[in-house]
């Protein structure tokens, strides 16, 4: 792969299995005897696709369309089906709002787990720690348990984890955009702007044209798992009908 | 080089952290919080005590109480390792699901949280011993270190192919705690491993008896293990511990999807 792509795919193929039955030992002995009960399901199709170093790339199309399991397929936390080759070039991270915390942990012990996951060594948490904290605005309520946080609150605190976080790849899932209230969401912007920008290569996952507007420097369309078109977002906005 | 070690470090730091917050985790919210660690095998031998001491078996060995309690604690340790791991991803999928961090990881930390529970039961055991009996500590001792190293080993491949089969038998664990319970049972937890010198000799091949019996003696009859069945357990130990883990590592690649 060239030096100068961060992402590449071939060939990109994603068949889920469901099963109408459900997954019990019952469900598996039926499906097994009368050999029924699954269906496929093709959520991308014929997926070829370049993302440069650097470049803020976004994903738009319907519910459905097969953007998350791309950003997942990029992630490598899903497989896509054999015959296809994920390349990625540098540590990818995926970034969606709400998930990744342990509900039963405090906010405290949720940033020290996901900010390990996501590369960070303990003496480093623990020097951005309070930074992390202030960062989030949730001095008051950092040794609550999580299930007690709103989910704004949730949102500035996977949002502060991220800023800090060491990843090459951002891949966000409807992440941007979403976060917290008026006033957060300025700074949030600005700090993302700032920080996270400058460098490091952007998927973005979003149904907000403002945003694909204002940051993408290409945009792919996706419908029923198949690339519809991919450039510069006033031609593929247009295409899609949004401006 | 440097690079290497650092990620390799960022990995341990890792497993340390889930580790240490699986283990912390069950104490939250209560007023004595870890103290429970301490305070829940402390009573549960003193129950075992007074129980077989003053109220039934009165004319029993006293040694029984020690004898049971290493049975119990070292069942523990891989019931709870076992059932714990079954719904290992679907507790860690968020986690998953946003990082490439490694399944085998999970794993990992699961062995060092549960396995550092069991070192906390048995150093209360150790207290005890030592309070209420007359104990001879010898170097017959270092032999725990293979002995935990197979049960561990044995636990850990259990626990590979049940996370992994969970993701596709959503029933599993309703299955696999009647396997525990029968296993409660069927191993000399309770019952006198000597029975099976004349009777069933083929049970010290099953890697868990052999595990339990090596404990016993070791720690309370001052003996080595035998070390036909102790290599053969150990060899056993691995050899699902290894297939455990290709399996888990071919079989999961869709967890996701699943769960």
């Amino acid at each position: 792969m060239d030096n100068d792509i961060a992402i590449k795919l071939e060939n990109i193929q994603k068949t889920y299995i469901l099963h109408d039955r459900g997954n019990t030992i019952r469900d598996r002995i039926f499906s097994f005897v009368c050999g029924k009960g699954k269906r496929k399901l093709l959520a991308l199709q014929n997926i070829d696709l370049e993302i440069k170093k650097g470049e803020f790339f976004g994903i738009m199309g319907r519910n459905g369309s097969g953007k998350s399991t791309l950003i997942q397929i990029m992630n490598k936390s899903i497989p896509p089906d054999s015959g296809g080759k994920v390349c990625v070039n540098g540590k990818a991270m995926r970034l969606a709002l709400g998930v990744g915390f342990n509900s039963e942990l405090t906010a405290r012990q949720n940033i020290m787990l996901n900010a390990s996951v996501l590369g960070m060594s303990i003496s480093e948490i623990k020097s951005k720690m309070d930074a992390m904290i202030a960062f989030a605005e949730l001095e008051n309520f950092i040794d609550t348990p999580v299930k007690f946080y709103s989910s704004g609150m949730k949102s500035k605190l996977m949002f502060s984890i991220a800023v800090n976080a060491e990843a090459d790849i951002f891949l966000m899932d409807e992440f941007f955009g979403g976060v917290g209230d008026k006033n957060f969401r300025e700074k949030a912007d600005k700090v993302f702007h700032d920080r996270i920008l400058k460098g490091k290569t952007i998927v973005h996952v979003s149904h907000q044209v403002h945003t694909i507007k204002k940051y993408c420097d290409r945009v792919m369309l996706l419908d029923k798992g198949r690339i519809v078109a991919i450039g510069p977002p006033k031609e593929v906005l247009k295409l899609k009908g949004a401006n | 080089m440097f690079r290497i070690s650092k990620t390799f470090r960022n990995r341990l730091e890792r497993i340390y952290l889930f580790a240490n917050t699986d283990y912390y985790a069950r104490y939250y919210g209560s007023k004595l919080g870890i103290l429970w660690a301490f305070l829940k095998p402390f009573f549960h031998i003193m129950v075992l005590y007074v129980t077989f001491s003053y109220l039934i078996f009165r004319q029993r060995d006293p040694h029984f109480i020690l004898y049971l309690f290493t049975g119990i604690i070292t069942w523990q340790y891989f019931s709870e390792m076992t059932n714990t791991s079954i719904n290992l991803f679907s507790k860690q999928r968020n986690i998953l699901q946003n990082s490439d961090m490694p399944k085998i990881d999970l794993f990992w930390a699961l062995l060092g949280s549960k396995f550092w529970g069991y070192l906390i039961n048995f150093m209360i055991f150790i207290v005890f011993y030592v309070v209420f009996f007359n104990p001879v500590f010898s170097l017959k001792y270092f032999f725990l270190i293979p002995v935990w190293l197979g049960l561990s080993m044995f636990s850990l491949g259990f626990a590979f192919y049940l996370a992994t089969f969970f993701i596709y038998l959503r029933d599993l664990d309703h299955l696999w705690s009647i396997v525990l319970m029968a296993g409660f049972w069927m191993v000399p937890i309770i019952w006198n491993y000597k029975i099976l010198e004349d009777t069933y000799q083929f049970m010290n091949y099953i890697p868990i008896t052999a595990f339990l019996i090596d404990i016993r003696q070791i720690v309370l009859h001052d003996e080595l293990p035998n070390m036909h069945y102790l290599v053969t357990a150990l060899i056993v130990s691995f050899l699902i511990a290894f297939t455990g883990y290709i399996f888990m590592q071919r079989k999961s690649k869709k967890a996701l999807e699943f769960l």
